[in-house]
């Protein structure tokens, strides 16, 4: 099989262990060629733990991965990009004396693209990277991981400390590099950045996958009915039965029904309630979020593993 | 491959020879100062004639190499700090930890020669180049107090490679407990299990050996001022061997727990 044919990350039945805890448990995940996969997780959830076992910086308790359908060898690297979570730049060394480690160390490395990139984000390459702001030191890393045209890019929290400008920067390289055929796999905080260019998403939580689809499925999947009274929310009238409705949220004045099918019944239904206003909404993949996880596991303050 | 490893190595040279600068700068002070005078003499050419040998020489500068060797040891230690940069390069980790040793190596032998020129320099500063000779003991002494850098350099590697962190810590350690462990088994009375102890363990202590050249140097003084009886026993070839052969057992030690390392 060749590279065209093989899945370009596939991980199988993984699971990683640190002693007693559980970091991720049992998780399966293709990605297939071209496409952008969003992995998303409140902190904690193994999105870097994936990540570490992934680029063979840690190994798997059991369980395999595979990059182009053999295991990561050096070899590997020379067309796979990666922006850590944390910058892991040579504090000492100039900017210019990374992109000289990258042209010595990657046939691939092409010095135009370089170029390019460098005036995108407007680097200082003079400055050693200590000097640098922390949005620089994550366009620097931007920078580097995309000078080789890798086919394969894993970027965990790309756009960090990113202003919006290069923020959406990031997210039109990402987007223009699957259309050129590469395979992207990154973890976001912000959902609104997954939204925009994941065409896939997967969601984690304790280690364990617990949403994998293509995100115009997911949000295909469910409509909001959103209505909004004067008053306090009367009784729902065993709306809270009804088997239309996967879950009813409220918040202050506000209720919210997560609607399997026939959203309009349901708004009818609602509307006998007296609101002042009824809508029907479109899933967001924030909603999707925080459904799967719930709130307290997405306010976590631990640190991700 | 090695590309940040040569630019560490040419700040840390360059800090090296900036010291031996400032020494031969307050040299040439020292002696143009109103009323100083400049003896010489000393054991080394009191011994031989007037002549100064070089294997002597090379026995008492071992220091400069050794103390720049511990500085280097923790190079390995040094690049986990982001090592996700240096791990995700199309380089094998052994391949590229090999090369590390390699070239700190190549600097640990500049860094001799450093200390050696700059020896050289006060001795033409005061007309003594004539009397150097280069005697048997020099291609010995340069390739046993070269083995000891190596030694400590693979010791400290073995020691720090395989985490992050704590390097500056485990170097001052180490010159802490070689200092005080060398002397220990001639101050303990022999027969004792822990003189048997202590001059086991010495066997993995470079400055053990450090006793050992400056003793066994032609006609060199006791430089480090300690003297281990059990290793100044062995023969050179011996200590030769051992030197080298712990610090090539370190150093590849230290490799796989580089590259087996999880982070």
């Amino acid at each position: 099989m060749n590279a065209t044919q093989t899945i370009p990350v596939a991980i199988t039945d993984f699971t990683k262990r640190y002693g007693a805890q559980e970091a991720v448990s049992n998780l399966t995940l293709d990605i297939e060629r071209g496409s952008i996969c969003g992995l998303l997780g409140p902190n904690g959830s193994g999105k870097t733990t994936t990540f570490k076992c992934l680029l063979g910086f840690a190994r798997p308790t059991s369980g395999s991965m595979a990059i182009e359908g053999a295991p990561l060898t050096p070899a590997t690297f020379e067309y796979l990009g990666y922006v850590p979570e944390r910058s892991a730049l040579y504090e000492w060394m100039t900017g210019a004396q990374h992109l000289e480690f990258n042209r010595r160390t990657f046939k691939s490395y092409d010095p135009k693209r370089a170029a390019e990139l460098v005036d995108l984000f407007k680097v200082d390459l003079k400055k050693r990277v200590g000097k640098l702001s922390k949005g620089q030191h994550t366009a620097l890393a931007i920078v580097l991981a995309f000078s080789t045209r890798p086919r394969i890019l894993i970027l965990d929290e790309p756009a960090s400390g990113l202003d919006p400008m290069f923020q959406r920067a990031v997210l039109d390289l990402i987007i223009e590099a699957a259309a050129n055929g590469a395979t992207v796999v990154f973890s976001s905080h912000q959902i609104g950045q997954v939204e925009r260019a994941a065409d896939r998403v997967a969601i984690l939580k304790n280690g364990k996958l617990i949403v994998d689809g293509t995100v115009d499925s997911l949000k295909g999947s469910e409509k909001i009915v959103e209505a909004i009274f004067d008053q306090m929310i009367p009784d729902l009238n065993g709306l809270a039965v009804d088997p239309r409705i996967s879950r009813i949220v409220r918040s202050g004045r506000i209720l919210r029904a997560y609607v399997n099918h026939d959203s309009e019944g349901v708004a009818r239904r609602i509307n006998e309630l007296a609101p002042k206003n009824v809508s029907i909404l479109d899933l967001s993949l924030e909603d999707i979020f925080i459904n799967a996880v719930g709130d307290v596991a997405a306010a976590s303050p631990n640190g991700d593993r | 491959m090695v590309y940040v490893e040569l630019l560490r190595l040419r700040k840390s040279l360059m800090w090296y020879t900036g010291v031996f600068a400032a020494l031969y700068v307050i040299f040439l002070l020292s002696i143009h100062a109103p009323g100083a005078t400049v003896h010489i003499g000393g054991d080394i050419s009191h011994d031989h004639n007037g002549s100064i040998p070089l294997g002597a020489l090379l026995a008492g500068l071992a220091w400069c190499p050794m103390i720049f060797a511990t500085v280097l040891g923790v190079s390995l230690n040094r690049e986990n700090e982001g090592v996700e940069m240096v791990w995700t390069k199309p380089v094998a980790r052994e391949r590229l930890a090999l090369g590390y040793i390699l070239v700190d190596l190549g600097a640990i032998v500049v860094a001799y020669f450093i200390a050696l020129a700059f020896v050289m320099l006060v001795l033409a500063t005061l007309g003594l180049t004539g009397l150097v000779v280069v005697d048997a003991s020099a291609a010995r002494n340069f390739g046993l107090g070269l083995g000891i850098a190596f030694m400590w350099y693979g010791l400290l590697q073995a020691a720090t490679a395989w985490n992050r962190g704590r390097a500056g810590l485990v170097v001052g350690l180490s010159w802490a407990v070689f200092i005080v462990l060398a002397p220990l088994a001639r101050i303990i009375p022999a027969g004792t299990w822990l003189h048997t102890a202590v001059v086991l363990i010495n066997y993995v202590n470079p400055m053990a050996y450090m006793s050992a050249i400056s003793s066994h140097s032609a006609g060199a003084t006791n430089f480090s001022g300690i003297e281990v009886r059990s290793l100044n026993d062995l023969s050179f070839e011996l200590r030769f061997a051992l030197v080298w052969t712990i610090g090539v057992v370190a150093s590849v030690i230290a490799i796989f727990s580089w590259k087996r390392m999880e982070v």
